[in-house]
């Protein structure tokens, strides 16, 4: 389990050169380490048996088989899917930084973006791609086929991060878009005016789309853990601040703390699946969040 | 305030430095590349303000500390008024209060002299003088009086037949040295009569305490001491004409004395004696109490010495001990023996020792080895066998169940002996030694071997080995000895000059058997004339009764023997009393079978409460009558062997002008230092977050 679970690691994952390979690795990985049968298959059409385990939901049981054999097994389903899931990847200039040499919040994003496409279109899912910064960069509307994977895998790949983040109107862009109910997943820092990612989400919300916001952050922005006297130079707007980080760190971090509640609880109220990830962090938090939110749609 | 080096000033200002390297540095940062600066400058506004005061805190400590650090080396000094400047003084007063120091001449006694020069030296102290005075003897300490008060304490001591002790005293005044402020200028004083004894007291301190100024003030007699005492007294033995009393008497001072030694028993006198003592010499007394005159019925008699004429000192003119009163006591001697002469000398010797003692009375009976039997033995303590012939042999069981039973047998080995009765009394365990085979040829006793630890057990009075050993056993020239093999629980009491054994012990049942190595010839033969040959007899016979007495010096602890009710009550937890030399209740301590007082500071009688009463004489400590004057340089080498005078290195003052002094204070800048250094880590520290 140790030994898959490592493809989880970003820091694994970054040493990958295909998106493609990415995408499977961080998926089986996932599935190979998690436990066998909560998030297996959603569909109703049968496709096969296997022995039963225990955890497993009893209303998969076939009762008739035991009643034959005196064995308990599961039935399996083949995937359907009606679902439709738009992937936003932030694509701005703050979310290259990665602290310590560690992997970039892009970086990290455009995995979870790969592993998520790998895993939807296994599942029979479609799946869109809109990558942004001021503004909508490459766009890709949802298909539910397989061949699919390839051309977001590419466009994954050689997305870079360029320009300031305006996650308002991109979002009120991606909600003009929307042709019918889906789902929403937004991979972005959030460094953005507050109230005008507020009113993005809100327009998606009133359009009946189910989202999920994943909180993109690198452990250094949470923790300021910079040592001697700093000049921050800021990615975006190229403005210089010095300091010295240890007279403010309890502050800065308070803030921090203060902007993550504050996302958390509106989110909260608008029915928003917000999860925070740290990109130092394995993909596996942002994939169960994912098959939770999935599961709660079915 | 003003500076020893003022020049050192300069390096204050170095405090510039951190100002001016503060100006014109450019510190350098760090770029890197972030995302959150909104968060950041938010954060910043908040945290200057602290920022800001803690920078400033640390500025000026550390700006402190290097200006503190320049004064420091400037040698600060506060001007002081010549009011203010005084040095304070602190006088360590110990006045002797022994019992010596009740010496009268001219009917002023040395305490009153003592008592004097304290006052004056209380009267020449400067005004602002703390006094600390102890009283040697009785250990009483006036502390922190100023000069009315120790006037006053001085008045109300008095002298206590106790020895003179300066531990104490040192050890107070070691403290007030440690401790003591620097401005502080200590005077020890020590008045005394110096006494041998205290002279001694003087030189066992250890390492002396160093003041500033010591005050040796001599309160002696002016003229020569006219002083004899009683320096020991109690009872020598026991005898026919009744108790012996053996006291000394010595004369202090340069005149020879002629006095009368009463003994006095409920302030009637029993016994007396002209007593002449010769300057600085000291004369044993013997005083007889007549059997009669001891009271009857009393387990414990109290007995007063008493010197007659008066001279300085009055209190050791007095000894006080309680006689413990022994009871008769009988023992019956068989001696066999194969021939009259054999028997004759030990028969002699013991009917001499029996004459010889008052309490006790030794029935002697000879017996040929054939009469030897349970019925001849019956009743008898100690059997004397003179030889080892053919017929002892016979008797081994007779004789091993009389020593199993509590008799005590004596083996005198004779030139001859016979093989198989040897081998019979060895098999029975009787014999301390087996002999192998007869030496001889001229052996000597060794004169100082007797093995006093090996003796316990046996009832072999070490007082009569001491009084062999004075009589010169090694004088004895014996004709021949036997080589020995010894068992493994016997033991050799005491050897010949050449290694071999003289005399074994072995204890068999409750008796003891003892083998003496040479004939009866051999050595009572040599000893019959004079009064060895009793006391050598008087080693085989066990203890004798003989009156004891019971004396202790005052601050000794003194006990008595306990009686059953007295037991009793300590085992209940109740207390038990006892009275003193002034007639004072005290609770007394009980344990393992006596009842102990401490703390006795007058002459007289202990005695007890509970019936029977059981006294104790208590007397003045040993040499505390000794009034010998010793030369000067002796004295003041025995003060500075436990006071030291050693001006210690005050802070220096100067003389400034118009009345004004300096005292320098750099410990204080230094403290201070220290103190800014601690604090400004703590503030660089605590403050960082």
């Amino acid at each position: 389990m140790q030994a898959t679970r490592k493809y989880l690691d970003p820091a694994v994952l970054s040493k990958l050169a295909n998106m493609d390979l990415v995408a499977r690795c961080a998926v089986e990985g996932f599935f190979s380490g998690l436990h066998p049968s909560p998030f297996h298959g959603f569909s109703v059409e049968y496709s096969d048996h296997r022995a039963y385990q225990p955890g497993d939901e009893l209303k998969f049981l076939d009762w008739k088989a035991f009643g034959r054999s005196d064995k308990l097994y599961i039935k399996q389903f083949l995937q359907e899917t009606n679902v439709s899931v738009y992937i936003l990847l932030d694509s701005s200039r703050s979310m290259t930084f990665g602290g310590d040499g560690s992997v970039s919040k892009l970086d990290y994003g455009s995995f979870l973006s790969a592993a998520l496409s790998y895993l939807m279109l296994g599942q029979g899912d479609a799946v869109g791609l809109v990558t942004f910064a001021e503004k909508i960069t490459a766009q890709m509307p949802p298909s539910a086929r397989r061949t699919y994977l390839s051309p977001i895998l590419a466009t994954l790949q050689n997305n870079k991060g360029l320009g300031r983040t305006d996650l308002a109107s991109v979002l009120h862009s991606v909600a003009e878009i929307m042709k019918r109910r889906g789902l929403v997943i937004l991979i972005s820092d959030l460094l953005d005016d507050v109230g005008g990612l507020f009113n993005g989400l809100a327009h998606l919300r009133y359009l009946n789309q189910d989202v999920i916001v994943f909180h993109t952050l690198d452990r250094l922005e949470m923790s300021l853990d910079f040592e001697g006297l700093v000049e921050f130079h800021d990615m975006e707007s190229g403005r210089v601040f010095r300091t010295f980080p240890q007279s403010v760190r309890d502050s800065y971090q308070a803030k921090v703390s203060a902007f993550i509640d504050e996302l958390q609880k509106t989110t909260g109220r608008g029915k928003i699946d917000y999860c925070l990830l740290d990109t130092s962090q394995p993909l596996d938090k942002g994939l169960i969040s994912y098959l939770a939110k999935r599961k709660a749609m079915m | 305030m003003n500076f020893a080096q003022i020049i050192f000033l300069l390096g204050a200002a170095a405090v510039a430095g951190p100002i001016v390297a503060h100006l014109i540095a450019r510190p350098r940062y760090r770029k890197v590349p972030f995302t959150m600066l909104q968060f950041l400058e938010a954060g910043q506004r908040e945290a200057q303000a602290r920022t800001r005061l803690r920078n400033l805190l640390i500025l000026l400590l550390r700006c402190a500390i290097i200006a503190l650090v320049a004064v420091l080396f400037a040698g600060p000094q506060i001007t002081r008024t010549a009011e203010a400047a005084k040095v304070r003084h602190a006088y360590y007063l110990g006045i002797d209060n022994s019992g010596s120091m009740g010496y009268s001449e001219g009917g002023t006694s040395l305490w009153e002299t003592a008592a004097a020069k304290a006052h004056e030296a209380i009267k020449e102290a400067p005004a602002d003088a703390v006094f600390n005075i102890n009283a040697l003897a009785s250990g009483e300490w006036g502390r922190g009086l100023r000069k009315g008060a120790a006037d006053l304490w001085v008045a109300s001591v008095g002298t206590v037949p106790l020895a003179a002790r300066t531990a104490e005293f040192v050890a107070e005044m070691r403290s007030a040295e440690m401790h003591k402020s620097p401005d502080t200028q200590v005077t020890a004083a020590i008045i005394s009569d110096f006494t041998p004894a205290f002279l001694d007291d003087l030189r066992a301190t250890d390492a002396p305490v160093k003041v500033d100024e010591v005050k040796v003030v001599r309160a002696q007699p002016e003229g020569p001491v006219r002083n004899a005492g009683i320096t020991r007294g109690a009872v020598t033995g026991g005898t026919s004409t009744g108790v012996e009393l053996g006291a000394g008497v010595r004369s202090y001072g340069s005149e020879g004395v002629t006095r009368t030694l009463t003994a006095r028993i409920h302030d009637a006198t029993v016994a007396s004696a002209n007593v002449e003592v010769t300057p600085f010499a000291e004369r044993a007394v013997t005083l007889e109490v007549a059997p009669t005159a001891m009271p009857a019925g009393e387990t414990c008699v109290p007995v007063e010495l008493v010197l007659s004429g008066g001279d300085g000192l009055a209190t050791d003119d007095h000894f006080y001990l309680a006689i413990w009163q022994a009871q008769r006591q009988e023992r019956t001697v068989k001696i066999a023996g194969s021939t009259q002469r054999e028997r004759f000398l030990l028969k002699t010797a013991i009917e001499a020792l029996s004459a010889a003692s008052w309490f006790e009375t030794t029935h002697v009976a000879e017996l040929s080895y054939a009469d030897i039997s349970p019925e001849t033995l019956k009743g008898a303590n100690v059997l004397f066998l003179a030889g080892e012939p053919a017929a002892v042999g016979d008797k081994a069981d007779v004789i091993e169940a009389f020593v199993k039973e509590g008799g005590r047998a004596v083996f005198f080995l004779s030139t001859e002996v016979d093989a198989g009765a040897i081998e019979k009394l060895w098999s029975g365990g009787l014999l301390a030694a087996k002999p192998r085979q007869f030496k001889a040829g001229e052996a000597r006793i060794e004169g100082a071997s007797f093995a006093a630890a090996t003796a316990r057990g046996t009832s072999v009075d070490e007082e009569t080995v001491r009084a062999l050993q004075n009589y010169g056993m090694d004088r004895i020239l014996l004709t021949g000895y036997h080589e020995c093999e010894t068992a493994g629980d016997s033991a050799v009491l005491w050897r010949l000059k050449n290694e071999s054994g003289f005399l074994y012990v072995r204890r068999l049942g409750n008796g003891v058997s003892f083998l003496v190595n040479t004939s009866a010839d051999d050595t009572l033969g040599d000893l019959t004339k004079s009064p060895a040959a009793p006391a050598f007899c008087r080693l085989f016979l066990g203890r004798a009764a003989a009156p004891e007495s019971r004396s202790f010096h005052c601050g000794e602890r003194v006990t008595l023997a306990a009686v059953e009710e007295e037991m009793q009550a300590a085992r209940a937890g109740e207390s038990v009393w006892a009275l003193d030399p002034s007639g004072k209740s005290v609770e007394a301590a009980t344990s393992d079978g006596t009842v102990s007082l401490t703390g006795v500071r007058q002459t007289g009688w202990v005695k007890t409460v509970a019936k029977p009463v059981r006294y104790a004489g208590v007397n003045l400590p040993e040499g505390e009558a000794d009034m010998t004057k010793g030369p000067d340089q002796e004295i003041a080498a025995a003060v500075a062997k436990t006071i030291l005078a050693a001006p210690h290195e005050v802070e220096q003052i100067t003389q400034a002008p118009g009345g004004k002094e300096y005292q320098s204070i750099w410990r204080l800048v230094a403290w201070l230092v220290a103190a800014l250094i601690v604090l400004e880590a703590f503030v660089a520290n605590r403050t960082q977050r």
